[in-house]
């Protein structure tokens, strides 16, 4: 492939999911939908594993002067999500294919969206893409269309508009004090401008809300078991990760915003450690793994807050970035393994169980696996100190987690028809696989020194304390004694919501009855 | 000819006006085509004005009416923008209204009248003086008020008579504004803003308040909007047509008139008359999106979301940032292309499948997919959703708040797009995603005729294509640049 063709990758990257989608609107176009998932995000791969860093493919015209752009953590992203959107779409292709309609078309939505958001240049572009995830993710959350899956989406539509909301403010605030909608200019003029407070603050909650940052993640442990089992593993791999990528891409690591930095700092070490709590409450295998992400993003969220609170120069920067992208990919892989493993495991060949438990434990960090050396390069991020112990602490908190998830995944009934096996198992092996690749590019030197004999002690003896923990609750029969409903704070929140409505509604009312009054 | 083609497109719709005034009733097809041939002998007039335009020619028509009372035609940049959106939704609207209307009795009365709103409408785009703009602004009136009492029942009549009420009522304050002002100034002509500068602040405050407040019963500004709700008993197409392009827009039009080319943009603000009419705009933002949430008639809804929007329009006439200037001049096209969708969408709903309210659109994107399709597009268009057109005016009304030091306007765009999202996406939920009642059927014949099921699509289309290509010069984002920077300086 030429040097000049490549720029069309990208555009490929986000056109032929689009394209896929609108032909998914023509009635005689329906029995192929599905057939075409596992192959529309080929071209993304292709370009994440092609195209040279630095290009830019603009798109002039569009909407306020758009474009698209290509650096290392568009790569990164793109490269796993692209992947997961292709093995999950095999699944959903297997599993979903007697009701294609309107499966596919939002589908294909959101993943164009997954894709635009990961590639945009502008700020514009960005949210466009983010709300296309966002909102056409709906669709994937109701499809099946009982109560649950309704009151699931009433839950994410609500907080995905709201989160809506909140980010085209921040970047209505950027783009006007920076002068343009190129996304480093925003994120630069942001470090300097006089709004900057309101400004992160608005963008930490948005994209807060996406990457099931507490108190904001009541969507998360109801929109996993609601949808298909594939839409749950995109849900979390890849459209959760959006979030991250928007906190990566728009905050202002050059200012040194010491409270905002705290604020995330202490919101992810909780949503880490009560979100594993909870996530071992849970007996239904979906939402302990929704637990389970909302715990690591949260860890993730506490790196970016230590990231956040003091000035970083290019390289630290960099550094940081490098972490939290080693992080996603192998976590985005591993969990998207895990949500298709609630079909292939029940009832599979010991080899799916096996690759299940060993994927579970690379996300607690188990010397060896990717998963391990994602959490060093994250440990040496946080720096010293308190974080590093509530760290340590998160690690074990995770591994409990994630045994007593596989575990469930393991004991549930086997569904009905055989399920796909193949695409667990491509992701299964792809998640350290792609986790050892990108740390020995990225940071070499990192990566052959977590193979140190104290550095593997180091990362072993969490994950030692957290399966013992829970060996013995196994063994002894531990039981809560309390256990939360799933999407905890989300019962609070709806009957605050209604009672909001009804206020507002009788205040209406009233005013019109004293008008008519007046009147007549 | 040049002098004369403000008289021409003006004629465009006078004429066929009068023609089927004195046609009957049974002569159906004479009547569409002097319909069709009006709507688009004045599309390609203005198509003609726009080359003139861009070339740089100026079109000036002005003669005496009475000593000291001159009527005056101009065609500046604004005034084409409000022009060519009503030309393309009239041409749309009539397609809409002869499908709609097939069969049903005093069609000619209806196409007469018709004609004579959009000969109004146009004569208040081409007014070049603030009398001419009062002259065409009271015919407006007096032609639509037949037009929202057409169906002759007891509550048609009503309606009617509330909106004459309402819509009189702001003219007399409308005319002191004017004849307190030209007496102070003399004959105010737009765009020589210079003229004002004698006058003595006070009185220039308080003449402002009447001519908003006069201009602000068309525009549905709270709390003079009550006509509007009421309005809804109109047939569908006048009702398309009063929302998008005729009534409400020609109020709000006034108002940006008024800011810019009979005060100016500095003065308004050295007056301090901005300030007190953002936040009237943004009070009617707020407002008509939580009574439209209350609202369980679609129509009634789709009103109450019209008096919030349009304001979106004063919002940014009020505001300092010259962002904001480009978003709400812009707005007065998208607001027209989404809200007309809507409408269309409503009738077409309410004429095949006897849809009037939201609890009955169960299962209605399966039964009436187009119809539901451009209506899903416009909607979410409103809520705000990139790259749909109305996005594209959130974001300049935004940005220029804030480059206004206004940082408050960003958070009532919000609340905006939050209740917007909240009495919208329930409508798209229920089409798309619940199953049809069980006595409900896909109507006879397929969804609908063409002429009543495509026009939506089409204006559907057009605001998602004004949105993606806003960057483009010749879009009306691009369009709405040029008049701020051409005529304002910004």
């Amino acid at each position: 492939m030429t040097g000049a063709a490549l720029p069309l990758l990208l555009y490929a990257a986000v056109a032929v999911p689009l394209a896929a989608a609108l032909m998914s609107l023509v009635p005689g176009w329906r029995h192929w939908q599905m057939a075409v998932l596992p192959w529309v995000p080929l071209p993304a791969l292709l370009a994440a594993l092609l195209v040279p860093e630095g290009t830019v493919a603009p798109l002039p015209g569009v909407l306020l002067g758009s474009g698209l752009m290509f650096d290392t953590l568009a790569r990164l992203f793109l490269g796993f999500s692209a992947f997961l959107w292709m093995a999950a779409g095999a699944h959903a292709a297997r599993t979903l294919a007697d009701r294609p309609a309107p499966f596919a078309g939002f589908w294909l939505l959101t993943l164009s969206g997954n894709m635009l958001a990961v590639l945009a240049a502008d700020v514009v572009a960005f949210y466009m893409g983010f709300a296309a995830l966002s909102l056409a993710a709906w669709g994937l959350v109701i499809h099946s269309g009982t109560p649950e899956a309704r009151r699931a989406g009433r839950v994410y539509i609500r907080l995905a508009v709201l989160g809506e909301s909140l980010l085209v403010m921040a970047m209505m605030l950027g783009a006007a004090t920076a002068g343009s909608v190129v996304i480093g200019d925003v994120s630069a003029a942001l470090a300097t401008a006089p709004d900057r407070g309101l400004a992160v603050g608005l963008l930490i909650a948005g994209f807060g809300i996406k990457a099931g940052l507490m108190p904001l993640h009541v969507w998360l442990p109801l929109a996993h078991p609601a949808a298909p089992v594939p839409a749950s593993a995109v849900l979390s791999g890849a459209i959760v990760k959006a979030g991250i990528l928007g906190l990566l891409r728009f905050l202002p690591f050059d200012a040194a915003m010491a409270d905002w930095g705290a604020v995330l700092v202490a919101a992810g070490f909780f949503t880490a450690l009560v979100g594993a709590i909870l996530g071992m409450m849970q007996t239904r295998p979906k939402t302990a793994l929704a637990y389970s992400t909302l715990s690591q993003m949260g860890l993730v969220c506490a790196a970016i807050g230590v990231g956040l609170a003091a000035p970083l120069d290019a390289g630290a920067r960099a550094a940081l970035f490098g972490a939290v992208a080693l992080y996603i990919v192998h976590h985005g892989l591993a969990k998207g393994a895990l949500f298709l493993a609630v079909d292939a495991v029940p009832a599979g060949p010991w080899w799916a169980r096996a690759a299940g438990f060993l994927t579970a434990l690379a996300i607690a960090g188990l010397p060896l696996t990717g998963g391990a050396l994602a959490k060093a390069v994250l440990k040496a991020g946080l720096g010293s100190g308190a974080v590093v112990w509530l760290a340590t602490f998160s690690a074990v908190a995770t591994t409990i987690l994630m045994l007593h998830a596989v575990r469930l995944i393991a004991n549930s009934p086997a569904k009905g028809a055989p399920p796909p096996r193949l695409p667990f198992a491509v992701l299964a092996l792809a998640a350290p696989v792609a986790g050892w690749a990108v740390a020995s590019t990225l940071d070499p030197a990192a990566a052959a020194a977590a193979l140190a004999p104290a550095k593997l002690f180091d990362a072993l003896w969490p994950v030692a304390l957290g399966a013992a923990i829970w060996a013995a609750a196994a063994r002894w029969q531990w039981r809560w004694s309390w256990r939360a409903p799933e999407g905890d704070l989300v019962v609070a929140y709806e009957r605050l919501g209604a009672r909001v409505a009804a206020l507002v509604s009788s205040a209406a009312s009233v005013r019109l009855r004293k008008a008519r009054a007046g009147r007549g | 000819m040049t002098a004369l083609l403000p008289l021409l497109i003006l004629a465009t719709s006078l004429v066929p006006a009068v023609v089927i005034f004195l046609l009957p009733d049974s002569r159906p097809g004479l009547r569409v085509a002097v319909n069709m041939a009006g709507a688009l002998g004045k599309l390609g007039l203005v198509g003609l004005m726009l080359l003139g335009v861009a070339g740089g020619t100026a079109y000036d028509l002005a003669f005496p009416l009475l000593p000291g009372l001159e009527f005056r035609l101009k065609i500046d940049a604004l005034g084409l923008l409000f022009l060519t959106l009503s030309a393309f939704l009239w041409l749309l609207t009539t397609v809409y209204a002869i499908a709609y209307f097939r069969g049903t009795p005093d069609q000619s009365r209806f196409f007469g009248f018709f004609s004579l709103c959009v000969a109004a409408t146009t004569g208040v785009a081409l007014s070049g003086s603030l009398i001419t703009f009062f002259i065409f602004y009271e015919l407006l009136t007096l032609s639509t008020w037949p037009l929202v009492a057409h169906k002759g029942d007891a509550k048609s009549i009503a309606g009617a008579r509330a909106y004459l009420a309402y819509t009189l009522a702001g003219s007399v304050v409308l005319l002191i504004g004017i004849v307190w002002l030209e007496s102070l100034v003399g004959p105010v002509v737009f765009a020589d803003t210079e003229l004002l500068d004698g006058a003595d602040a006070r009185s220039l405050v308080m003449i402002f308040a009447l001519l908003v407040l006069g201009l602000g019963v068309k525009a549905a500004l709270v709390p003079m909007h009550g006509w509007l709700p009421t309005a809804m008993v109109a047939p569908a197409p006048v009702s398309a047509l009063l929302h998008a392009v005729a009534v409400v827009k020609a109020g709000a039009f006034g108002i940006v008139r008024v800011v810019y080319d009979v005060y100016g943009f500095e003065r308004v603000h050295e007056l301090g008359v901005g300030l007190p009419l953002a936040v009237l705009a943004s009070v009617t933002i707020v407002w008509g999106s939580l009574r439209a949430l209350a609202q369980v008639d679609i129509k009634r809804r789709l009103a109450f979301s019209t008096v919030s929007q349009v304001s979106y329009i004063m919002l940014g006439a009020a505001i300092a940032g010259p962002a904001a200037t480009v978003g709400g001049l812009v707005h007065l096209v998208h607001q027209g292309l989404m809200k007309i969708t809507l409408f269309f969408g409503a009738g077409a709903l309410a004429e095949r499948q006897g849809i009037t309210r939201v609890d009955q659109l169960d299962g209605a994107g399966r039964r009436m997919p187009l119809t539901m399709f451009a209506f899903s597009i416009a909607a979410i268009g409103m809520i705000g959703v990139p790259p749909i057109a109305g996005f594209v005016s959130k974001w300049q009304l935004g940005v220029g708040g804030v480059q206004a030091g206004d940082i408050w306007v960003l958070f009532v765009l919000a609340a905006s797009s939050l209740l917007n999202a909240a009495y919208f996406l329930p409508l798209i939920e229920r089409a798309w995603f619940r199953p049809s009642p069980p006595d409900a059927a896909a109507p006879a014949g397929g969804e609908g005729p063409p002429a009543l099921i495509w026009p939506a699509v089409v204006t559907a289309l057009v605001a998602l294509a004004a949105g993606l290509f806003a960057g483009f010069a010749f879009s009306p984002l691009g369009w709405a640049s040029m008049i701020a920077q051409r005529e304002y300086g910004l």
